[in-house]
């Protein structure tokens, strides 16, 4: 049981650090660590931002509503 | 097999913080408050895994295309300066070399990841990643402990992880203590609802784990810690509906040895630990009034040649309050901004949660905030019978506020902008130094 809880602790942290590298990306994943509620936050200024932001842009107008 | 298990993850994560220098916060957060190696019971106990995460988030920060501006905050120069002091302390500490630096070794790193965790916690998606980290880390000391009270009908004490800070059962508990309202705040704040009922779970669980330490400094924090969280909390009746009970079944629950120890309270002069302490209590002072500027070094306490010098007949030992191990190894002006450093750290509370006021969208950040203040009332209440003066969880948890404050500057001055004035009184906050160019936002 301890080392069951062990194991979900190493696999918890990396899927906290995939939430944060996948999100800052741009790209989202379904995780237990979503948040509730709240507009997200960005830094301007950091370039995986400015990626993230130009990929979104790209995507909008491709898409065929747009 | 769980050594492998630790390596082969770490192999994997400690890479991305070369790029992602955040991710290297989170590491070195996990390794601190968790300290996962302890549990592997192999090869990977005795690898330097802190110092290897250290290097590759000093180098990521260095390499990776982060904003690298960082703001001279009022926690991060209170820490700095605190690190300035009890560094020239250790200079002229009386306890021999080895054993000060040592210490002094521990400490610097611990602030000096708190200053850069400060700066590099510039999204609420970040602030979330890390509190989840901190409850993570102590949430399994917290089950772990909890599951055990259970099982032996809390007729054993809870210990925490061995070689670590928080390795004593007072230490445990007062570390439990600070981490339930964070583990509430993620409660409060996570979007799937069975992660909201493993969080409650933990968190019942690791009340007991408090419990079934026998700490009774640990009791005393509780108590301020229940009597805060209700009158913090919005639906006080409900509050307190839920919580009399789950307290009052708690500590009936606990055998009667347990009770006798907390009766002990009450007479603590007929206790030679209680007694004990007090008299630690009064050496730490008269080291810090002999030396005002630089009190008797790190380790101090612990040395009987130095102990009798400033209280004969007082045993060498841990000092056992958070205020008289500060005072007493650094002297008065390191004390004077460690105490800084914490009324800052309210301050910052006080100040998102009033800046959050009526802005459904940082509600959050009024949450943590609320939160972060019940963690605070713990460890200044519980500490001040533990040696946990320089204790990283609770640093880094003033780090973060003070990250969360320059958070919702950003997002208030934006929301003023973008939307008219949303604020029921003027703002009083200067644009921070980390937005920049933003697009039709304030620049």
């Amino acid at each position: 049981m301890d080392a069951l809880a062990y194991l979900g602790i190493l696999v918890a942290i990396g899927w906290v650090i995939l939430w944060h590298v996948l999100g800052e990306q741009g790209r989202s994943i379904r995780s237990p660590f979503d948040m509730k509620s709240g507009a997200k936050t960005r830094v301007l200024g950091d370039d995986a931002h400015r990626g993230a932001s130009r990929r979104r842009r790209r995507r909008s107008a491709s898409a065929p509503d747009a | 097999m769980r050594s492998l298990a630790l390596f082969l993850c770490l192999l994997a994560y400690i890479p991305v913080s070369f790029v992602s220098p955040f991710v290297g916060v989170l590491l070195w957060s996990w390794f601190s408050f968790m300290n996962p190696h302890r549990e592997a019971w192999g090869f990977a106990t005795d690898l330097p895994w802190a110092m290897i995460i250290a290097v590759a988030t000093v180098i990521g920060c260095v390499v990776a295309r982060e904003p690298k501006r960082p703001r001279l905050h009022p926690t991060a120069v209170t820490m700095l300066l605190f690190m300035a002091l009890f560094s020239i302390a250790a200079l002229f500490a009386l306890a021999p070399d080895a054993d000060v630096f040592k210490k002094w070794d521990l400490t610097i790193k611990v602030f000096a990841f708190c200053v850069l965790t400060s700066w590099l916690v510039t999204t609420r998606e970040r602030m979330h990643a890390l509190v989840w980290v901190m409850a993570l880390s102590l949430g399994f000391y917290g089950a772990r402990g909890g599951a055990f009270a259970l099982v032996t009908g809390g007729g054993h004490r809870v210990f925490g992880p061995p070689a670590t800070m928080i390795y004593d059962n007072n230490h445990i508990a007062a570390a439990l203590l600070v981490a339930l309202p964070l583990m509430n705040y993620l409660r409060l704040e996570s979007a799937h609802r069975w992660v909201r009922i493993g969080l409650t779970l933990t968190m019942m669980l690791s009340l007991a784990a408090v419990l079934a330490s026998y700490s009774r400094g640990a009791l005393v924090g509780l108590l301020a810690v229940a009597a805060f969280f209700w009158w913090n909390s919005r639906r006080k009746l409900v509050t307190l509906v839920v919580m009399v009970p789950i307290l009052a079944l708690g500590i009936t629950l606990m055998p009667a040895q347990w009770l006798e120890r907390m009766h002990s309270i009450g007479s603590y002069s007929a206790d030679d630990s209680a007694q004990g302490r007090l008299n630690i209590w009064g050496v730490a002072l008269e080291m810090a009034v002999a030396r005002p500027l630089v009190g008797g070094g790190f380790t101090a306490t612990y040395r009987q040649d130095i102990v009798d010098h400033f209280g004969p007949d007082v045993r060498a030992r841990a000092v056992h309050s958070i205020y008289f191990e500060v005072l007493g190894e650094n002297g008065f002006p390191a004390f004077f901004i460690w105490c800084l450093m914490i009324a800052i750290g309210i301050a910052n509370t006080l100040w998102i949660r009033r800046q959050c006021r009526g802005r459904g969208d940082l509600e959050w950040a009024s949450n943590l905030a609320r939160m972060a203040q019940v963690s605070i009332i713990a460890y200044l209440t519980a500490g001040a019978f533990l040696s946990l003066g320089y204790w990283d969880f609770f640093f880094t948890l003033l780090a973060l506020l003070a990250a969360v404050r320059i958070i919702v500057a950003r997002e208030v001055v934006v929301g003023t902008n973008a939307e008219g004035p949303v604020m029921s009184r003027p703002m009083r906050t200067r644009q921070p130094a980390l937005v920049t160019n933003r697009v039709g936002g304030a620049s």
